[in-house]
C-alpha cells in the first residue's frame, strides 16, 4: 500500500539527480550535502535497483571533503556542522565515502564546539558546549544531535578519551535543554522566563542521539511526548524523523508511516528532494530497520 | 484620505532625536550595481563609516501610507492597489518578490503575516502589470517550511492563486558584497531567487520584539538569510549584533517597497510569545526606515531609541518626523501604546512613559 503511494516519489527523486551525482534541495538546484546524504541513505538501502545512483552520491560526498576533514557545500559559508554530522552517518563500509575520509570527518567534528556563554540564570547551563550549526556560534539541538549520534555510531574511528569527553558534554547539554513537557525546542527550553514549546522533529533527533540513555527520566519523558505528539506536526520532516526514531525505540508507528505516505501522494512535500529522500528512507524502514541511525 | 506633513507634530518634541554628527546625504547606486560587486573594501577602509557615504541618498521627503483594514475580511487587493497608486513604484513588466514573515505557527496567535494580506498583494501587483509575482521566505525559527505553509494556510492561498513559493533557506546562493559593514562581514551568501528579482517587497507582521524592540519592514529580511548556509536561527546575525545585521541586510538588498500587516499586530514578548493587538491598518511605503519609524510611533515607541532605526537614519532612510509625509490616514488615528518587555520599556515615547 505504502509502496504504491511512494513509487512516484522515488521516481521523481531518481530523475532529479544532478549530473555531478548529487542532489539539490529542489530539482535543477545545485547539489548540496544534506539532500545528497538522504538520497544516499535511501538509495543504498533501496535494494539492488539503484546501486549506481548510491555510488554516485557517495562519490559526490567524498568530492566535497576539504583537507581539514569537513564537507563543504561551496556556498561561501563555513561548513555546516549539522549536515557534516549527517554525512558521518551516511558513511558505508566500502566505496568512496568510507574508511579514511570518515575518520577525518569525525576528527574534525570532535575538535569543534559551539561557543560557551556565561550563565545568566540558574535554569540553563550555558557553559556546556555541543555543536553549533556553524563555527563561532551557540550550540543548538539539531547539530548537537547529529554530531553526537555520529560520534556514537563510529566508536572505532576516534581515540576513546577524546570521544568520551565530547559525548559526555553533548549529552549533558541535551539533557539540560529538555522542555518542561519533555521533548526539545531548537535550543533553549526557556527564554526571558517563558517556557518554550517542544517540537516534534527536534525531539525525534535528540532522542536518536540519546537512544543509549533510554533509562534516563528525561529521555523517557521525551519519548512519551513524542509518542503522544507523533501526528501533531503533519509534515514530511516531522513524520519521517518521528518514524525513524520510534522504530529505533521499538515503538509501533504504523500510523506515522501511513500519514507520511499520504502526504507524499498529496503534495510530494512541495517538491523538496531532501524531504522526499528522508520520507522514502523512513517508509522503507521495515526493510533496513533504520540501521544507519541505530547504535 | 488626508495628506499632511507630520512636521513638529505631537510625537516629535518627545523623541530622543537623531544621532549626533548629523544625517548623511546622498545617492545613487542601484541594488543591481551593488550585487554585481564593487571595489568596496578599500573605499570603506578609507572612511570612518562602515559604508560609502556617496552610495546612499536620504530622500528629501518619505511618503508613508497608513491605510485602514479593520479585519482580515477586508478586500486587500483593493486596499493595497489603492496604496500602490500613491507611490512612484515601477512594477509593469517586472518580476516582483514578496517577502512575508513566516516564523512559527501557534493556533490563535498572530505571529505571521496573514495569508490573505499576501494574496491581496499578489493580486494588486498583477493588476499593476507585474510580469510575475513570487512569494518567498526562509523561516529563521522553525525550519520545517512545509509545516508552516500548510498550518498557516499560506500553501492553499498560493496554490489557488497559482503563485510560486521559494524556500529561501534552501535555494541556490550567490556571494554578495555587503553595502554597509556594521557587522564587520564583507559579504554574505544570499538566495539567487531573491537577487534576480526586479522589485523586492517586504511584507512583515508588525510586532514588538524582545531582542530588537520592534520587528517590521527591515528586521523581516533576516528571513532571506539562508539557513542551510548559516544554520537556524541564523545565529550569526545575533552574534554580529541584531541592529547591525538589520542595517547591513537592508543596505545591501535595497528593498523597494513594504506592506506592513498591522491589521492585528503583536505586543509584549514578540516575535513569538506576544499577544494579539488589533490596529486595523496596513502601513506602506518605499522608504522602509520611514515606514518602520512610523509604525514605532503608532505603537508608542520612540524610533530614535530603536538601535537599528537610529543607525539606519544616518544613510538609509528617514526617521525624522519632519521628513515623513503621510499620504494615507493620519498617525493619530491609530496611535496607541503597545506593551513591551521590561528591558525595552525605555523605548517608549517620552510622552507615554
Amino acid at each position: 500500500m505504502i509502496g504504491s503511494k511512494t513509487s512516484n516519489l522515488a521516481d521523481a527523486l531518481c530523475r532529479s539527480r544532478n549530473a555531478d551525482g548529487g542532489w539539490g534541495y529542489y530539482a535543477g538546484k545545485a547539489s548540496r550535502i544534506e539532500p545528497t546524504c538522504w538520497a544516499a541513505l535511501y538509495l543504498s538501502r533501496a535494494g539492488k535497483s539503484q546501486p549506481d545512483l548510491a555510488d554516485g552520491a557517495a562519490s559526490w560526498l567524498a568530492s566535497r571533503q576539504r583537507v581539514d576533514g569537513f564537507l563543504d557545500d561551496l556556498t561561501g559559508g563555513a561548513p555546516n556542522l549539522g549536515f557534516n554530522g549527517l554525512a558521518a552517518l551516511s558513511v558505508r563500509s566500502s566505496g568512496p565515502w568510507s574508511g579514511e575520509p570518515a575518520k577525518e570527518l569525525l576528527a574534525a567534528l570532535s575538535a569543534t564546539k559551539g561557543v560557551a556563554a556565561k550563565n545568566t540564570t540558574a535554569r540553563q547551563d550555558n557553559t556546556l558546549q555541543g555543536w553549533s550549526w556553524v563555527e563561532g556560534t551557540f550550540s543548538w539541538i539539531e547539530p548537537t544531535s547529529w554530531c553526537l549520534l555520529a560520534l556514537k555510531k563510529w566508536p572505532a574511528l576516534l581515540p576513546p578519551r577524546e570521544r568520551s569527553a565530547r559525548i559526555d558534554e553533548a549529552e549533558r547539554l541535551l539533557l539540560d535543554r529538555v522542555c518542561q513537557t519533555g521533548g526539545w525546542n531548537y535550543g533553549n527550553s526557556n527564554v526571558l522566563g517563558q517556557e518554550l514549546h517542544a517540537y516534534v522533529p527536534t525531539t525525534a533527533l535528540a532522542l536518536l542521539a540519546l537512544q543509549d540513555r533510554r533509562e534516563h527520566p528525561s529521555v523517557q519523558r521525551s519519548l512519551e511526548y513524542l509518542a503522544q505528539r507523533r501526528l501533531s506536526e503533519p509534515s514530511g520532516m516531522a513524520l519521517a524523523l518521528t518514524s525513524i526514531c520510534l522504530r529505533v525505540y521499538r515503538v509501533p508507528a504504523g500510523d506515522v508511516d501511513e500519514r507520511l505516505a499520504a502526504l507524499a501522494e498529496q503534495h510530494a512535500f512541495f517538491n523538496n528532494l531532501h524531504i522526499a529522500a528522508m520520507a522514502l528512507y523512513s517508509l522503507t524502514g521495515q526493510d533496513h530497520d533504520v540501521e544507519d541511525f541505530r547504535l | 484620505m488626508t495628506s499632511k506633513i507630520f512636521g513638529c507634530s505631537d510625537a516629535a518634541p518627545h523623541e530622543a532625536g537623531p544621532p549626533s554628527g548629523g544625517i548623511a546625504t546622498s545617492v545613487k547606486l542601484s541594488r543591481r550595481a551593488f550585487l554585481a560587486g564593487l571595489p568596496f573594501a578599500a573605499a570603506v577602509s578609507a572612511c570612518r563609516q562602515p559604508y560609502r557615504r556617496n552610495d546612499f541618498i536620504l530622500p528629501a521627503r518619505s511618503p508613508v501610507a497608513l491605510l485602514p483594514a479593520s479585519g482580515y475580511d477586508a478586500d486587500f487587493a483593493d486596499v493595497i492597489g489603492r496604496g500602490l497608486a500613491l507611490f512612484d513604484l515601477r512594477v509593469r513588466g517586472r518580476r516582483v518578490f514578496l517577502k512575508p514573515n513566516l516564523v512559527e505557527y501557534e493556533a490563535g496567535t498572530v505571529i505571521n503575516t496573514h495569508p490573505l494580506v499576501v494574496a491581496g498583494a499578489v493580486e494588486a501587483f498583477l493588476r499593476a502589470g507585474a510580469r510575475e509575482v513570487v512569494v518567498g521566505e526562509g523561516p529563521g525559527h522553525r525550519r520545517d517550511i512545509e509545516y508552516l505553509l500548510t498550518a498557516t494556510g499560506m500553501a492553499d492561498v498560493l496554490a489557488e492563486l497559482r503563485v510560486r513559493f521559494v524556500d529561501l533557506n534552501h535555494d541556490d546562493v550567490a556571494r554578495v558584497p555587503l553595502a554597509s559593514r556594521f557587522t564587520r562581514l564583507n559579504e554574505m551568501s544570499l538566495p539567487v531567487e531573491l537577487l534576480k528579482s526586479d522589485v523586492i517587497v517586504s511584507m512583515p507582521k508588525l510586532k514588538t520584539h524582545h531582542w530588537a524592540g520592534l520587528t517590521a519592514s527591515m528586521k523581516n529580511f533576516f528571513g532571506v538569510v539562508p539557513g542551510a548556509v548559516y544554520g537556524w536561527p541564523k545565529n550569526i546575525l545575533h552574534v554580529k549584533g541584531i541592529p547591525n545585521s538589520i542595517v547591513d541586510l537592508n543596505a545591501t538588498i535595497r528593498p523597494h517597497f513594504t506592506i506592513v500587516d498591522g491589521v492585528t499586530a503583536m505586543e509584549g514578548d514578540g516575535p513569538i510569545m506576544g499577544r494579539p493587538r488589533a490596529l486595523g491598518m496596513l502601513a506602506m511605503g518605499t522608504d522602509l526606515v520611514a515606514v518602520d519609524a512610523t509604525c514605532a510611533r503608532v505603537i508608542g515607541l520612540d524610533p530614535w531609541k530603536i538601535p537599528y532605526l537610529r543607525t539606519a537614519s544616518a544613510f538609509l532612510g528617514n526617521v525624522d518626523s519632519r521628513r515623513i509625509v503621510s499620504v494615507g490616514e493620519s498617525l493619530s488615528r491609530y496611535s496607541t501604546q503597545f506593551d513591551i518587555v521590561e528591558h525595552f520599556r525605555n523605548m517608549r515615547l517620552a510622552n507615554r512613559l
